[in-house]
């Protein structure tokens, strides 16, 4: 098995095949059923729909940067603030991790050929494209400009282009239930001899828990945008107080997806984090079934807590102390993970290289998230901060500070195996450095002006808020250079970076046992299972660049 | 469901089993969170209402009583249809799955004829939710079952070439599942409905 | 100014005004246990935050990888009692803030039984406070020292009331009542915002609280309502475009907003949505604040609230004799009272001038309402 190591980097010249220049023309892209294009092309998407939120999103910080109008009116600046929500919420964060890792990895580290319903998967990116045109389409038609959380009765009422934009999340809706279904067969049915559960990567766990999410609560948001969609064409409704209808009930609909949703994000986050930590402290995961356990518990805690988002609603106060109570309960195997990773990285061989500096930004960023989550879990003082930029602030620390960056850490993590080239790693280390310091200066001081009562979604602020809207604005403009440099490196490497060995990092999960970038079938034959978190077998070779099997330690030894 | 799996290993040529079932019962499950949460909603809005159906509007149509008889016999035609591929009766097969496909064009028919009567019986009158969500339910049921007929149609026809044996009958067990679940769909709803008066 | 907004929030910034680094100063009787509680989660928050960051920076140290340090060590690969210690104390820590974030929350939401009932509607993008003696105003005056029950309801989509001093927020629902209650123990002014995002005006979807001794709160109230009628039903009318919120949406200045700009109005000529023209006049402005959605002008949204009920008939008049004042295309009346004759001639006519305009249906060109400008006399 080494030889084969050792011959694949010697000949790595042209002679290879992989997944990419096995076949080529556009067409032989657009009709792939292999995992790994697939994944690609949803790469390429969803870093597409990324760019256009995050150009929403510098122009939504743009106009705040001072008091009263600065670059547009009240009317703009409300369609860019839910077209910048709408499209990171349904377009990138929420596919994010699964569409284009899990589709690239998950196969690959069962040491299978591919998902368990190929088609499935091509009509799932399909309906993915499809349902961003249909969303986008509402730019053309003038824009939408009630939030991306479509709240009745101003959805049905306003004059804005909300059908479109509502029909591309339905149909971005579909494309999320068949990615779950087909990782929730493959899972089950695509494991090889001798890979139990418990031999599963972590990161596995994680999609495992986030499809059962995807596939139990996207239906209930379907059904929740058929019925906005419904009362918006025909005027009649359910959440028609005139017609013995309740606005509320849309909320309570919307949130029982959109709350799980927010787990949809962060659990795949946690599965990369979880791979990164491990293989850069060349450490065994610490404590691997709390890890687990805990992606399910969060999957099924996260069904029962959506009733938090509406504390100021009317809701029954012992509707809001029930909901309050389950809250608090999500927040314990997220706590459980965090200290697992600190226990994996305790007497660890730590390589702070870009995808571990990332991850460490994750604890970081999600250690602020989640602790600022229990000042909104606390009914007294959620009644004070809800709504305001306390809670902008919250969110964008989970799923921007977390789920994304967790997304780039897996970006850079894979980028080897999926580019075959190694991108340059200093500017890698001062692109993520960057984004760490743009990031909370965009989103530290966001806490302060919202705890001080300054509301959200507001295209105009008194003047005591301005100090803290400049700050937040010159952050942003920092943490969108970051992400500009990020693409830098990763253009670059693919013109300029040297070919990527075939385990540059050392990890012990089989996607690093197969070539860089994998060849269509991934393996010739499958490796044999063993304990996804022991490296002891590999050992860092400086004439691969890379890890290699230890001298006597072969790839297919069972310690 | 797509039925095309591959090979987990190279060396091993045949689909894995039971993917695709596996695969269609969590699809299921998808759905099934899709009608509890539009039940949920009729409950909901059922208790806000002082009176069901409010004054002057009309009542459940008779029709849907026929029309879950109809609904009931497809389900024990495909049924049956699955069981003559089993025991490779050809010719019984063929008969089960066209008169499955005609029950189901049935019953969306008789669906149709008690549309038009609550629609008729609204006609005049203000909009009232108690109508609307009569329409919606029964019309997402009815989108599924139309939906259903689809591979229905295609089933039948390859049972009628000859295509299911045996060995070979995993589409028409895909298909029953699926309207299985739909009969079971449409009897917790009509139950409910019928219950909210 | 700018650059004035800024001095004033980085001085906000550096010496708190009269709250803390994160909140507020506290304006409401419940307002110091929603700090206390927001200081204790947070200090808890901190503890744990600065424990997770001081560990991994002092892992990232002591373990990073460096010669004689390729491997890491060999350790166990879990620690069932670690890992339960490690579930069980957060745990613990949150059941606490739970019940007292609870209990803090049964006495914030539960008025007390004799509390002053203020009733409020909120409607885009102004608010209304409608007082026990049927007083209505755009201002929330309240007693000091007294329990407040604000009962809530909203003409359109939802708002949320929220006061930041109070720590108060609820949201406002139309087709349902909603209620929250205060007491504010000291006399002073408060910001009150829209929460809830209500569309194109939400971020001046503003207020004030303004808190005053009980006996001069009972004053402000007698004298409201008398104030205007002492004063010039033209500026009377200026009021009443403030008071109802008409300026959030309709300007002055011959900028579109979201209505129709207000000067000029009066006698123009305006094309509506179904392709009729007509003249703007006295029932035409009636009509379109108690029936907005009646006859809307080409190139406005239909989302004008409607104000039946809530605007009395002598204040539609004020309102009018206002849009007279402002406008070129009504002929104006000073012109008329030059000439003794006419001056003679409507004198008697002059007493309820706008209520007769509105009845009579004259052209405004005519002389018929030209006694509106002696109205005040």
């Amino acid at each position: 098995m080494s030889e084969h190591h050792e011959a694949a980097m010697s000949t790595t010249e042209t002679t290879t095949k992989n997944y990419l220049n096995n076949k080529l023309g556009i067409m032989s892209w657009l009709f792939t059923l292999d995992h790994k294009r697939i994944a690609v092309m949803y790469m390429i998407a969803i870093l597409v729909a990324f760019l256009l939120g995050g150009i929403f999103a510098i122009l939504v910080r743009t106009e705040l940067v001072a008091p009263g109008q600065t670059i547009t009116d009240a009317d703009t600046y409300n369609r860019w603030f839910t077209l910048h929500g709408a499209i990171m919420t349904f377009m990138v964060i929420i596919p994010g991790i699964p569409a284009v890792f899990g589709n690239f990895i998950l196969p690959i580290m069962l040491g299978a050929k591919d998902v368990a319903f190929p088609k499935l998967n091509l009509a799932s990116f399909y309906l993915y494209v499809g349902g961003a045109l249909f969303a986008l389409l509402s730019i053309g038609l003038g824009g939408v400009d009630t939030g991306w959380t479509f709240y009745t009765p101003y959805s049905t009422s306003t004059s804005s282009a909300v059908i479109p934009i509502v029909l591309g999340a339905f149909i971005l809706g579909f494309s999320s239930i068949f990615t779950g279904v087909n990782f929730v067969a493959t899972i089950h049915y695509l494991r090889p001899p001798g890979m139990t559960w418990f031999k599963m990567p972590l990161f596995l766990w994680a999609l495992y828990a986030t499809s059962i999410i995807q596939v139990l609560a996207t239906p209930v948001l379907g059904i929740t945008l058929l019925l906005l969609i419904i009362e918006r064409a025909a005027g009649v409704g359910i959440f028609d107080p005139g017609l013995g209808g309740d606005p509320v009930l849309f909320q309570h609909f919307f949130w029982f997806y959109s709350h799980p949703a927010v787990y949809i994000m962060i659990l795949p986050a946690m599965g990369v984090v979880s791979e990164i930590v491990s293989t850069f402290s060349r450490k065994h995961i610490f404590g691997y079934k709390f890890i687990a356990f805990s992606s399910i518990a969060i999957a099924v805690l996260g069904f029962l807590v959506w009733g938090h988002h509406m504390f100021t609603s009317g809701q029954s106060n012992l509707g809001n102390m029930i909901f309050s109570a389950l809250t608090f309960t999500v927040s314990i195997p997220s706590a459980i993970k965090v200290f697992n990773w600190l226990a994996t990285m305790y007497r660890g061989s730590i390589s702070l290289k870009t995808p571990m500096l990332f991850t460490q930004s994750f604890i970081f960023l999600f250690g602020i998230g989640g602790l600022t989550g229990l000042f909104l879990a606390t009914l007294a003082t959620d009644i004070h901060l809800h709504d305001t930029y306390f809670v902008v602030a919250h969110f964008h620390y989970v799923m921007m500070g977390s789920a994304m960056i967790a997304f780039f850490a897996a970006l850079f993590y894979w980028w080897p195996k999926i580019s075959g080239r190694m991108y340059n790693e200093t500017w890698g280390i001062i692109a993520a450095i960057m984004n760490f310091i743009g990031f909370n200066a965009t989103f530290l001081v966001q806490f302060i002006m919202g705890s001080k009562g300054m509301p959200r979604r507001y295209f105009d602020y008194l003047p005591e808020f301005h100090i803290y809207h400049l700050i937040s604005t010159l952050g942003s403009y920092l943490l969108a250079v970051s992400f500009v440099v990020m693409a830098v490196v990763l253009i670059h490497s693919l013109f300029r970076g040297r070919k990527a060995p075939d385990n540059p990092w050392g990890g012990a999960t089989f996607e690093w046992q197969c070539a860089s970038p994998p060849p269509t079938e991934n393996f010739a034959s499958p490796p044999p299972v063993r304990d996804p978190y022991d490296m002891t077998w590999l050992v860092y070779s400086k004439s691969v660049g890379g890890f290699i099997p230890r001298a006597g330690r072969e790839v297919g030894d069972t310690p | 469901m797509d039925e095309s799996t591959v090979s987990r290993r190279g060396d091993v040529k045949e689909p894995i089993k039971g993917a695709s079932v596996f695969g269609l019962w969590v699809f299921i499950a998808a759905l099934s969170m899709l009608f509890a949460a539009s039940l949920a909603g009729y409950v909901v809005i059922r208790l806000r209402a002082p009176e069901w159906p409010p004054p002057g509007a009309a009542p459940i149509p008779f029709g849907l009583y026929f029309s879950t008889l109809i609904l009931i016999g497809s389900s024990l035609t495909l049924h049956g249809a699955l069981d003559s591929a089993r025991k490779n009766r050809q010719a019984l097969l063929r008969w089960m799955l066209g008169g499955t496909l005609a029950l189901g064009i049935a019953f969306l028919i008789s669906q149709a004829i008690a549309w038009s009567t609550m629609l008729g019986a609204q006609a005049g009158h203000e909009p009232n939710l108690y109508s609307f969500t009569f329409f919606v339910l029964t019309m997402l049921h009815g989108a599924h079952v139309l939906g259903g007929l689809i591979p229905l149609a295609i089933t039948t026809y390859k049972g009628s070439r000859g295509m299911y044996n045996a060995d070979w009958h995993l589409p028409l067990r895909l298909m029953s599942m699926y309207w299985h679940f739909l009969l079971v769909v449409w009897l917790v709803m009509f139950l409910v409905m019928v219950a909210a008066v | 100014m700018h650059g004035e907004s800024l001095q004033h929030s980085l001085a906000v910034l550096l010496f708190q005004g009269d709250g803390s680094f994160w909140m507020p100063p506290k304006g409401s009787t419940t307002a110091a246990e929603v700090d206390w509680l927001f200081y204790f989660i947070f200090w808890v928050s901190m503890f744990f935050f600065t424990l997770i960051v001081t560990l991994m920076v002092v892992f990232l140290v002591r373990y990073r990888r460096r010669p004689g340090r390729e491997e890491a060590d060999e350790l166990p690969h879990h620690n069932l009692a670690l890992e339960l210690v490690w579930s069980i104390i957060p745990l613990g820590l949150v059941v606490v803030i739970f019940w007292v974030g609870f209990q803090a929350y049964l006495n914030m939401s539960t008025a007390p039984p004799n509390a002053y009932e203020i009733r409020v509607t909120g409607m885009k993008w102004q608010w209304l406070f409608t007082y026990p003696n049927g007083w209505a105003d755009s201002e929330l005056h309240a007693p000091k020292g007294v329990p407040i029950k604000l009962t809530m309801t909203s003409e359109d989509v939802i708002h949320s009331l929220y006061i930041p001093d109070f720590r108060l927020k609820k949201d406002v629902v139309p087709g349902r009542y909603t209620s929250a209650w205060f007491q504010a123990d000291e006399v002073g002014e408060h910001n009150l915002f829209c929460a809830e995002y209500c569309g194109k005006e939400h971020s001046s979807m503003l207020s004030r609280v303004i808190i005053q001794e009980p006996e001069d709160y009972l004053a402000w109230l007698e004298n409201a309502a008398a104030f205007y009628d002492e004063l010039p039903p033209v500026e009377a009318g200026a009021e009443m475009l403030k008071k109802y919120g008409c300026v959030q949406c309709h300007h002055v200045d011959s900028t579109a907003s979201t209505g129709p700009p207000l000067n000029d109005l009066f006698g123009r000529e305006e094309q509506l949505a179904g392709s009729q023209t007509i003249t703007v006049d006295e029932n035409y402005v009636r009509q379109s604040i108690l029936e907005p959605d009646a006859e809307i002008v080409r190139g406005y949204q239909n989302v004008m609230p409607t104000f039946q009920g809530k605007i009395k008939d002598k204040e539609i008049d004020w309102i009018i004799a206002y849009l007279k004042d402002i406008s070129s295309h009504y002929e104006q009346p000073e012109l008329l009272l030059g000439t003794p004759e006419a001056e003679a001639g409507e004198a008697a006519e002059a007493t309820e001038p706008a209520v007769e305009a509105g009845v009579d249906e004259v052209p405004p060109e005519t002389s018929a309402d030209g006694g509106e400008g002696v109205g005040d006399e």
